[in-house]
């Protein structure tokens, strides 16, 4: 059976190890190039620690969770958190600014409307919310898992690796990777979207912007400038910006392209997005 | 014999085969390979028939929401010098429209050491249908060793079937406490 697949050479048959586990609410798929199956395992296990840490730290759903205890906490009152919680905390901030408020980890409890710029941020791991508010960091903390994920698996001696996290993706190695989105209007049909080399791309469908719990303010979506179904596609160096630069380009629309050109380009950014009209 | 009827009632062994001709099926690990990664220090694992019936499954499906209907599954102990390490489950959901085959190992005080996914196929749908969707999957090893994102390819739909899992794997913690309830 297997003799009807198609075949490469033996000498271009990459060794490929790859694993799957379920985090992050999503299944993260970890995939080394090495000779030496035993360090491909030890370096997918790495990868899988550092995900596995940003999960606990960052569900908003564990209890104990940096999030949980964030979004529990009294006002005025200091929440120490790791530092992984820390940078996220941090690069969303700076999101936030950059964004002119559109990033928002913040989400709106008891129908008041909240913003992240209630969270103190001035004492290093240290957190305080200056007015009564809850986070979701599910638009930006799997971009960020899968940074730090693919560092563990490079650290741990792998040559080369690919982790992708539900369409959040990163790679590392000598080898570029093609890259291609399944087109959402005509599954046949897939599109080129980059040769991946040290970069990372996170593609998010407008539904699921819309579903996201991450505080990103999901009656904003502007429905008006996309199909339902569309895929937005950001490229970008690290993958916590590239995901969480998806939401910011399905708040603001494909007909606002330009106004994203100037937060897209500091980030080294660039986005696409695949809807009924990008033929 | 109990292992083998264990087996034959078990789509398992029939999905590994039926897989190798299905070039959008993802298959990471096969059951011996999660066994090794899993419990690294065992040197047996043991194929054993778990000792409960069919209305205490159904008992902890209703008791866990499970929606599936007593489902069978395979549990082997992790046993290194005849002592048990652990235990490893290898359970399927049904995730969207892709059939997920995966392990849970579970230590000798019931925590969940590791959950890995085996396998990762469509099992229909009407993508499969239509010969373009098949065609680019052709050549596809030799062009590009990593078409990243034809294997997990529905990406929203991800997000459904990896709940699935976790149910899964919830309802296995509830049968392995179980078991080990009725042991001691």
């Amino acid at each position: 059976m297997r003799d009807a697949m198609p075949q490469a050479p033996p000498d271009l048959m990459p060794d490929l190890v790859r694993r799957s586990q379920p985090w992050l609410g999503t299944f993260v798929e970890i995939t080394v190039r090495h000779r030496d199956i035993d360090l491909a395992h030890r370096a997918i296990a790495a990868g899988f620690a550092a995900i596995a840490h940003v999960h606990r730290a960052m569900s908003p759903q564990i209890a104990r969770s940096d999030v949980d205890r964030i979004n529990r906490a009294p006002v005025d009152v200091a929440v120490r958190v790791c530092e992984a919680t820390w940078n996220v905390l941090r690069i969303a901030d700076d999101l936030h600014v950059r964004s002119d408020g559109l990033f928002d980890c913040a989400v709106d409890t008891c129908g008041a409307p909240s913003s992240q710029r209630d969270l103190d941020l001035s004492r290093e791991g240290e957190v305080i919310k200056r007015s009564p508010l809850a986070i979701d960091l599910g638009g930006i903390a799997k971009g960020y898992a899968v940074d730090v994920a693919l560092r563990a698996v490079r650290d741990a001696g792998a040559a080369g690796a690919c982790v992708n996290a539900g369409g959040d993706i990163a790679v590392f190695g000598d080898e570029s990777y093609r890259i291609e989105v399944r087109d959402p209007f005509e599954p046949g049909t897939r599109h080129p979207l980059v040769e991946l080399d040290a970069f990372a791309v996170a593609t998010s469908s407008i539904e699921e912007c819309d579903a996201l719990h991450c505080g990103m303010h999901a009656r904003h979506v502007d429905r008006a400038a996309f199909d339902r179904g569309a895929t937005i596609c950001v490229i970008a160096p690290q993958c916590v910006y590239a995901d969480a630069l998806t939401k910011v380009v399905a708040l603001r629309g494909a007909a606002a392209h330009p106004l994203l050109a100037p937060l897209l380009a500091y980030y080294r950014a660039s986005a696409i997005v695949l809807d009924s009209n990008h033929a | 014999m109990t292992n083998r009827f264990l087996l034959s009632s078990f789509p398992l062994a029939t999905l590994a085969v039926a897989a190798a001709s299905n070039a959008f099926a993802v298959e990471y690990l096969t059951v011996e390979a999660a066994q090794r990664l899993m419990f690294p220090s065992a040197s047996n694992f043991i194929l054993e028939r778990p000792k409960i019936t069919l209305e205490q499954l159904r008992a902890i499906d209703a008791s866990t929401h499970a929606t599936s209907q007593a489902r069978q599954f395979l549990l082997f102990r992790a046993e290194a010098d005849q002592r048990s390490l652990g235990r490893v489950y290898v359970d399927e959901v049904i995730g969207k429209s892709e059939l997920i085959t995966y392990a849970v190992a579970i230590t000798s005080d019931g925590a969940v050491k590791q959950v890995e996914i085996l396998a990762y196929r469509e099992s229909h749908g009407y993508e499969v249908r239509d010969p373009r969707w098949r065609a680019q999957f052709i050549g596809k090893r030799a062009a590009s060793p990593l078409a990243l994102n034809d294997d997990i390819a529905n990406i929203s739909g991800a997000t459904l079937s990896s709940r699935h899992v976790t149910d899964g794997v919830r309802r296995i913690v509830a049968i392995d406490a179980w078991l080990r309830n009725e042991k001691t």
